[in-house]
Parts: C-alpha cells; structure tokens; sequence
C-alpha cells in the first residue's frame, strides 16, 4: 500500500493534467457567480419563472387544468357582463329621471299664460341636462313669442357647455323639409350658428341662403317646403333673413 | 363609468336647485309678463293690463271686465282713423297677465323683434288712479310702437318709441269710467296710424303707408293742440316730424321701385310736401 504522500503527489499530478485546469475552472465559476448576482431580479420576475410556475401548476392540476380554465373564464366574463347591465340599468334609471325632470319643466313652459321670467328660467334649467335637452329646446323653439324666445336663450346655454353638439343639430333644421318651424325660428338658428362659431355649418348656410335669395326673388317653392308658414310681409321680412345669413357666413369665413 | 354618471347627476342636481329656487321666488316678486297672441296675419295691438290703486278695481275680475271693454270698443272701429290695408285689418287683443312695468324694461331686443315679425304694431299699457272714491280718475298710459322700437334696436334714426299720455277727469262726470277716459280721444288712432304707416313703408306697401303716414301726422296735430307739457309734448313733435319724413321717404322709395305701378297715386305728391293737401 503506497503512503500517503505517494498518493497526495499522484492525485496533484492529475489534477495538473486537467484541462482546463483547476484554476481556470474556478476562474469561470467565480465569473458566473458574478453574472448571476448582478441580474438576480431579471431572473426573478422574468416570463420564463411564470411559465415554469405555470408548469409546475399544470402538472399539479393534471386532468383537471381545462374545467379550471373553463371556470375561470366565465367568473371573468360573467364579471364583464354584469358590470356593463348595471351600468346600462342605471344609465336607463338615469335617463328616465332626466326625462321626468324635464317633462315637468317642459309642463311649465307649455303653461297657458306663463310669464317671461318662469319660461326663461325653465329653458335655463332644462339647459343644464346638456345633451338630452337639446331637441326639447328645439321642439320648444317651434313655439313663436317669449316661449321661443326662452328656447333660444335655454339653447344658447347648452351652446356654451355644448357647442360641437348645438353646432351639429342647428344646421338640420334648416334643412329639414317636415316644415315644422316658421322662419323666425330659423332666423334664431341662423344667430345661433354665427354666435357660437359653428364653422362647419357654413356649406348648409350657403345652400339656406340661395333658397331664401330664390324665394325673395319670386321663386319661394324650396323655401316653402322648409317653413311652416311662410313671411306674411316678404317684402321686409327675406331681406332680414337674408341680412342676418351673411352676417353669420362673415362671421364664419374669419 | 359609473363614477361618470353619478357626478354628473350630483352636478346637474347641484346647479338645478338654485335656478328651481330661483323660478318660484322671481314669481313670487315680479309683475307677471305672460305672451299674448297676435292675430296674424292682421295687424294687432296689445292691450295689456295696467297697474293700479289701491280703490280702482275691486279685484283682478273687475280689471279683466275693464279690459275686455276697452278691447270691444277699441276692435269696433267705429271711429277708427287710421287707413286701413286692404288685404289685412288692425286687430286689438286684450293681454291678460301681461303687464309690463312702466319704464317698459321687459322690452329688450328680442322681444321686439318677435313682436314686429308677428306684426304686432303697438302696445298699450299704464297706470291707473281713482281718487275720492272713484269720482276723480287719472290714466297715466304707455304707448310703444313697435316698428319704431325695433328700428331704434337697429341703429335707425328714429324718435322715442315709448310715447306717453297722461288723461285726467276731474270729477265732473257724474261716473267717471276709464274705458271712456281711455278710448274715446284719437291719440290711440294716431300712433296706431303712425306705427302702421311705419311698417307698411318697411313692407314697401307705398301708398297705404304713405296714406297712414299723413293721417298720422294730422292726427298727432291735433294731440300737441292740447298742449301736452314737458317731455312728451317734445315726443310728439319729434314723431310728428318723422311721420311727414316718412311720408316723403314712401314718395321717393315709390318712384325708384321698379315693382310700383306708374303712375301710381305717390306721383301726384311731393317728397318735400308730402302730406300736402291731408293734415
């Protein structure tokens, strides 16, 4: 049996042998170990951790991993849906308010022998529920005297919260042939859209404004199927039309 | 979302509630101003109500009887002065619940301006005194001429639009009654005239606004004969110079007015005298 030296010389011998050798061997691991401590959190938190939690979850769950999936689709769409009732149910229980509420002011307006004060502050009211007010206030606008007059200054209001929407609905109703409203209210219309910059309106002005040129000239049948009634006094009453189209188309094209 | 609704609810809650306050205080404090429908397509004017004393009327049905007098006598026309169109009348329409303050503040542009596109000539209105139990009685009445207001609104030279009259009776009728104090002088016939001319020259109706514009300034003659003091002997003589202005303007518009019929009854009259022959 050789002695111990015998053998301590024999196992150096053959680790000077190695290649690599031992010390660039535990060169490359120190090396490693660096890389590693410096980026421990990428590795950490990295999609490749997730995928072999998902993994090690899959393997665990087994047979059972689809009816797993499968539930939790459905708690997450079932989410989604009930979610988006409620919403549709309280936006429903909403509008249903609003058109009480306005209902109520649309009685005072409609009242027999209500004065300036209680129709001008009843179109300010309906004026703040924005949006959904607006084709009241233009249904209110058919009205002559101090009620379309109260409509006027309600949609004015809505204009200064509103203007896209205001600027949107006005110029239909220049064109609209159910003759619904007289030409004092487009007249109001007209003001309407110069006030409150409606620059995309100025094409439907240019046609307004040719039909009424047309009329005053002797030609009223398309301006006849756009009013409820046309000017008694035409004479007077185009020209002040047609005054107040171009000074909104002026006010337009600065 | 749903945080979206829920404020916007709150918000329009929050700004409604003191304009809701606002609707039942302001009729609560203020003189009612309620519309009062023409007769389109006549010509109207409106007979609103008047404030009053304390002893005038009784209650608000003895004022509506009051005013549905003035409005039968005044709509017979028996002795109205004014040329009328031939295609269309000059109506009275009694306004109950309208009355307008004295200084006639509810009368801002857009008011006028439904009301002239309406046709609605002139508005009269006042205030009325009974005194010594009713056997002394003063009406303090507000004319305003629509036409002239909705010029004036338009930077038109124009004179005062709101004239005023003062009636009095001293108690030496043995029953006083304001219908009579009110409706029996031509001065009602004379802005009539003058408001009617006035809208008839704007219409290019030439001859009857010319014919109404003559009749007015004959008219408004025989108001300043009673030597009306202060400001509204001034107003009358300011509207009276304008009416005969008018009146020329009615001649030469005619003549340059290639859809006037020639020679047309203006022909015979000239701009410069053009009430010749009719005050």
């Amino acid at each position: 049996m050789a002695s111990l030296d015998e053998r301590m010389q024999r196992v150096e011998s053959q680790l000077d042998r190695l290649v690599p050798s031992v010390q660039d061997r535990i060169d490359r691991l120190e090396q490693a170990a660096k890389t590693i401590q410096a980026a421990p959190q990428a590795d950490h938190r990295g999609w490749g951790r997730v995928a072999q939690a998902a993994g090690r979850f899959g393997g665990w769950m087994g047979m059972e991993l689809p009816k797993f999936l499968a539930a939790a689709v459905l708690l997450v769409v079932g989410w989604g849906i009930k979610d988006s009732v409620d919403l549709s149910i309280k936006q429903r229980q909403l509008d249903l308010s609003y058109a009480k509420e306005m209902q109520g002011l649309l009685q005072k307006m409609a009242e027999r022998n209500a004065d300036q004060a209680q129709l001008e502050s009843s179109a300010a009211v309906l004026a703040l529920y924005g949006e959904p007010a607006l084709p009241l206030l233009l249904s209110e606008l058919r009205y002559t005297g101090l009620r379309a007059d109260a409509a006027y200054n309600g949609i004015s209001s809505l204009a200064l919260n509103n203007p896209e929407v205001v600027c949107d609905a006005l110029p239909r109703v220049l064109s609209n042939h159910a003759q619904q409203y007289d030409w004092q209210a487009h007249l109001k219309i007209v003001r309407l859209l110069g006030d409150y910059d409606c620059y995309k309106a100025k094409e439907s002005l240019k046609r307004y404004r040719a039909t009424v040129a047309a009329a005053k000239d002797g030609r009223p049948e398309a301006f006849k199927e756009l009013v409820r009634q046309e000017p008694v006094a035409p004479e007077e009453e185009y020209p002040l039309l047609i005054t107040s189209i171009d000074k909104t188309l002026e006010r337009l094209s600065k | 979302m749903r945080m979206r609704f829920s404020f916007r609810d709150w918000r329009v809650a929050q700004i409604a509630y003191p304009w809701l306050v606002m609707i039942f205080t302001a009729s609560a404090v203020q003189a009612q101003f309620a519309d009062c429908q023409p007769v389109t397509p006549n010509f109207s004017v409106f007979l609103s109500e008047p404030a009053y004393t304390t002893g005038t009327f009784q209650d608000q049905k003895q004022l509506q009887q009051f005013l549905e007098r003035l409005q039968f006598e005044l709509d017979q026309e028996h002795d109205a002065r004014w040329v009328k169109s031939p295609s269309t009348d000059v109506r009275f329409v009694m306004c109950f619940h309208r009355a307008p303050r004295l200084d006639g503040q509810e009368f801002v542009p857009s008011v006028i301006e439904t009301m002239h596109t309406r046709r609605v000539l002139l508005e009269i209105w006042g205030n009325l005194e009974a005194e010594d139990g009713g056997k002394k009685i003063t009406a303090r009445m507000n004319y305003l001429l629509v036409p002239l207001k909705f010029a004036a609104n338009r930077n038109e030279r124009v004179p005062p639009a709101l004239q005023r009259l003062v009636y009095s009776d001293p108690g030496t009728a043995s029953k006083p009654d304001f219908v009579e104090l009110i409706a029996r002088p031509l001065d009602i016939d004379a802005f009539v005239a003058a408001a009617f001319g006035f809208k008839l020259l704007r219409e290019r109706q030439w001859d009857i606004a010319h014919q109404n514009l003559c009749r007015a300034a004959t008219l408004l003659k025989s108001i300043q004969e009673r030597s009306p003091r202060g400001r509204t002997g001034e107003d009358i003589q300011a509207l009276r110079t304008f009416v005969v202005e008018s009146a020329g303007l009615a001649i030469k518009n005619a003549g340059v007015d290639p859809k006037y019929k020639k020679p047309g009854l203006l022909s015979l009259y000239k701009p410069n005298e053009p009430c010749h022959g009719e005050e």
